[in-house]
């Protein structure tokens, strides 16, 4: 699951694609993806892994790095 | 006396050393920290043969490093120029040129997306471990002396450049003095009675103008201020969570982030006692949106506050209850210290409801556009109106009124002002119009044109399925037959800038591109 969202993130939200993300790369202050990446990962994440995520869902904690949005995806399942 | 914008911190850094300066993404810095690290950092600058008023670039996140940016580089006597990390690459050399930036503050983040080594053999980058482009890593700038260099700087000198984002041509740099910048510092400190007892959340990105009451105010009266990073703009819950956990005093940021907190922030769930004030600014505030938010929040104190980047802030309008009385948000009072003039077209003062163009002449105002003479002078209007004294008033651009009290109100921007088959036209007052609707989220228009005609293109969004024909019957009756939009445009999200403001030229791109696949 990893490197599933590792893949979508680099693949769809960062524009240049020359980056390579770490599991535990800082999402929150790094500021590769912004808003708009955050929504389209949303969608792709309830796409994917057939989940729901209500909007209180949508905290930091959840998105602060690869494996924290897996952990987060988990515990939606 | 205070004279400039770094002065106050060593003296904060005294008296509330434990102090908490800055605060961000979980971590946070004292006074005394602050104060000693913006020192190194200004004897790395000077070691590096940074003169006074060299321009130094600070391409970083919403994070402390860009707090300790801004007052190390004034302590060195240098001029800071925000560069927006998510600028496309053009627009970096851009700056990096025009400024003639030969010290750049950045963070690895930024390296990995814009590609500095273009410029590799004029800048000396700090906050960054790089050899082959002549970093030096904040390791290394914690390793230089702690003295604050002993320069003889002035109010009169230059402190910063901010760039407008540039709808058309290219951007303009708008340059501000210590003075300037620390008469804003002041007037807004007294205005809100700030003290160093106040959290104050800055939401805006160095870039925005809107920053400077948490980057320079804030560290003015020895408040503790929180720099809210990027991604919480996505997250509402989270933003509001930290009103509560931070137990923010002050808050300040563009309507947008208010309301998103209001429509998915979970509010109703938190603890919002701790809020004094709520500023907000930018563009307007939808009535109808700010009123649910007031009802949410009876203790706190809203202020519109409202000043193009060249004046930093120059009215006010405060309340503490849902407007009722009015149909758009006023802009309210000037503020003090600050001269007002609104003359119409032939420069004749208006009369109560007329409308004409905001003049402003105040401390706050900036010294003048950056490299370009003549769009300065430009932007000026010389009075000897109501003193013996020729005064300079900056030319707003925007048109406003006031009403029979004496209340000011905005109209929209000169330039927003549309002739259509002879007519002018407000584009901002047909938004008023179409986000009354209660299904309309959010509202843009603008000017289209084929061949033959110019037409009003309206852009909204709204939760539930809206249909064109009953769009077009509740405004009929409301705006004039020339003012009706002849398109109409559904979208999810109205695109906006970084900042958080509508991005009208994305707006138009966006559209036509739809128009040509469909």
């Amino acid at each position: 699951m990893q490197d599933q969202i590792k893949e979508y993130i680099e693949d769809k939200l960062i524009a240049d694609h020359q980056t390579e993300l770490q599991m535990n790369d800082d999402l929150l202050t790094s500021g590769l993806v912004d808003s708009m990446g955050v929504m389209k990962l949303v969608t792709f994440l309830e796409d994917a892994f057939d989940i729901t995520i209500p909007p209180e869902d949508m905290i930091i904690e959840h998105f602060l790095n690869i494996e924290a949005i897996a952990n987060f995806v988990e515990t939606k399942k | 006396m205070t004279y400039l914008l770094h002065q106050n911190i060593k003296h904060h850094a005294i008296t509330t050393p434990n102090h908490i300066a800055f605060k961000s993404g979980g971590r946070e810095i004292t006074y005394s920290s602050f104060h000693e690290i913006t020192n190194q950092l200004a004897q790395a600058f000077i070691h590096r043969g940074l003169q006074k008023g060299d321009r130094v670039g600070i391409c970083l996140n919403r994070n402390i490093e860009s707090a300790i940016a801004v007052h190390g580089i004034l302590k060195a006597g240098g001029v800071f120029v925000p560069i927006d990390p998510d600028s496309p690459q053009s627009r970096f050399i851009y700056m990096i040129d025009s400024c003639e930036i030969k010290h750049l503050v950045t963070e690895q983040a930024v390296t990995k997306k814009l590609d500095i080594s273009a410029r590799a053999d004029v800048l000396s980058l700090y906050g960054v471990d790089s050899a082959e482009m002549n970093g030096l890593s904040w390791e290394d700038v914690k390793s230089l002396p702690v003295e604050q260099p002993n320069l003889e700087l002035l109010g009169s000198d230059l402190a910063y450049i901010m760039f407008t984002s540039g709808t058309t041509g290219n951007p303009k740099g708008i340059m501000h003095t210590h003075y300037s910048g620390l008469s804003y510092a002041k007037m807004s400190a007294d205005q809100y009675e700030l003290n160093n007892n106040d959290v104050i959340a800055n939401h805006s990105p160095l870039h925005f103008d809107m920053s400077t009451l948490g980057y320079l105010t804030a560290p003015y009266v020895g408040a503790t201020c929180i720099i809210i990073p990027k991604l919480y703009s996505a997250m509402p819950a989270s933003m509001s969570q930290l009103i509560e956990t931070e137990q923010i005093s002050i808050w300040y940021s563009v309507p947008l982030m208010l309301q998103q907190m209001l429509e998915r922030g979970a509010l109703e769930q938190r603890n919002l006692d701790s809020l004094r004030w709520i500023l907000f600014g930018g563009e307007p505030f939808p009535l109808k949106h700010l009123n649910r938010i007031i009802n949410l929040m009876p203790h706190a104190q809203f202020s519109n506050v409202y000043g193009p980047a060249e004046v930093n802030q120059c009215s006010y309008f405060n309340f503490s209850k849902p407007i009722v009385d009015h149909d758009s948000l006023p802009l309210g009072f000037i503020w003090e210290n600050t001269n007002a003039l609104v003359l119409t077209n032939d420069n004749q003062q208006v009369r109560p409801k007329e409308i004409g163009e905001l003049l402003i002449h105040s401390p706050t105002m900036m010294q003048g556009y950056w490299n370009d003479a003549e769009l300065t002078e430009g932007a000026y209007y010389h009075s000897k109106h109501d003193s013996v004294i020729e005064k300079k008033y900056y030319k707003t651009g925007d048109l406003v009124y006031y009403d029979e009290n004496g209340l000011l109100f905005f109209v929209g921007r000169k330039d927003r002002q549309v002739k259509i088959r002879g007519h002018r036209v407000e584009l901002n007052s047909i938004e008023e119009v179409l986000l009354a609707m209660p299904q309309v989220n959010s509202a843009a228009t603008f000017v289209a044109e084929t061949e033959a005609e110019k037409f009003i293109v309206a852009v909204l969004c709204s939760k539930k399925k809206l249909e064109i024909e009953n769009v077009k019957q509740s405004i009929n009756n409301q705006l004039p037959k020339y003012a009706l939009p002849q398109e109409f445009i559904f979208l999810d999200e109205l695109p906006r800038t970084n900042a958080g403001k509508i991005d009208y030229k994305l707006l138009k791109a966006q559209v036509k591109d739809d128009a040509r696949s469909n």
